[in-house]
């Protein structure tokens, strides 16, 4: 086993369930059935999973660093990708963050609504996702 | 030293030695056109090319003055140029990983359209 191949398959696991956790958690918050009153729990977890898709996704490019000594080489619809990522990622993090200090005084609609931008944060994410792993 | 400690010593220096193994392996060959050859900027042109991968590599990039314009996917096949200026132009072949990571196979060359 390559250990250059098992590096990246060590950063897409925690790429992967990162991505499943920021869409999953803040979708099963809301449906089918409202479950805010367990938000401040998702809200940590979407937390947690938003700096993971951060952290791992840095880690790829210190991975190709470390094996090739530069970064992926990326055509113009993937940068643009990679950087509507990076802003989603970003985002979800001040939104969770915002939403766990402030979160206790909203109403149950402001909550609602917190976690309907996240799942937006988290379709944009992936999207970009696909449109980063093919036009690159 | 234990049995171990040496086996997690070798793989350590295993890892950190992986850079320079598998380098020099494949070939990214641009078959046309030539190295210094002259287009006719009014003309389809294609470049053709010939890549073998290597154990590290995945699919390739082509480049115009340092710009990935295309994917290529096919290990062997052309590819249609959009216009070119005037003048000057580096065309490169880069053989890449699933990253999207240059392996260090390549071949660039200069072309002159007129």
């Amino acid at each position: 086993m390559s250990p250059e191949n098992l590096a990246y398959a060590l950063t897409q696991v925690v790429h992967n369930f990162g991505a499943v956790a920021v869409l999953g958690g803040a979708v099963f918050t809301l449906w089918p059935t409202p479950r805010l009153e367990f938000g401040r729990t998702f809200g940590w977890l979407i937390l947690v999973a938003w700096a993971a898709q951060l952290a791992s996704g840095g880690v790829f490019g210190l991975v190709s660093y470390h094996y090739y000594g530069e970064t992926p080489d990326l055509s113009s619809v993937a940068m643009t990708a990679l950087v509507v990522k990076i802003v989603a990622a970003f985002s979800g993090v001040l939104l969770c963050a915002l939403f766990l200090l402030r979160g206790r005084s909203w109403q149950p609609e402001g909550v609602k609504r917190s976690f309907q931008g996240l799942t937006v944060l988290g379709v944009v994410a992936l999207t970009a996702a696909a449109f980063l792993r093919w036009f690159s | 030293m234990n049995a171990r400690h040496f086996i997690t010593t070798l793989g350590l220096m295993f890892f950190v030695a992986a850079p320079s193994l598998g380098l020099a392996q494949g070939k990214a060959v641009i078959t046309s056109p030539a190295d210094g050859a002259t287009l006719d900027g009014m003309d389809e042109n294609r470049v053709a090319y010939d890549v073998v991968y290597g154990p590290r590599g995945d699919h390739a990039h082509l480049y115009v003055d340092n710009k990935e314009v295309a994917i290529l996917r096919k290990p062997k096949g052309s590819y249609l140029l959009e216009t070119l200026s005037s003048g000057k132009h580096d065309l490169c072949v880069k053989v890449v990983n699933k990253a999207h990571v240059p392996t260090g196979i390549e071949q660039c060359i200069q072309v002159t359209v007129k």
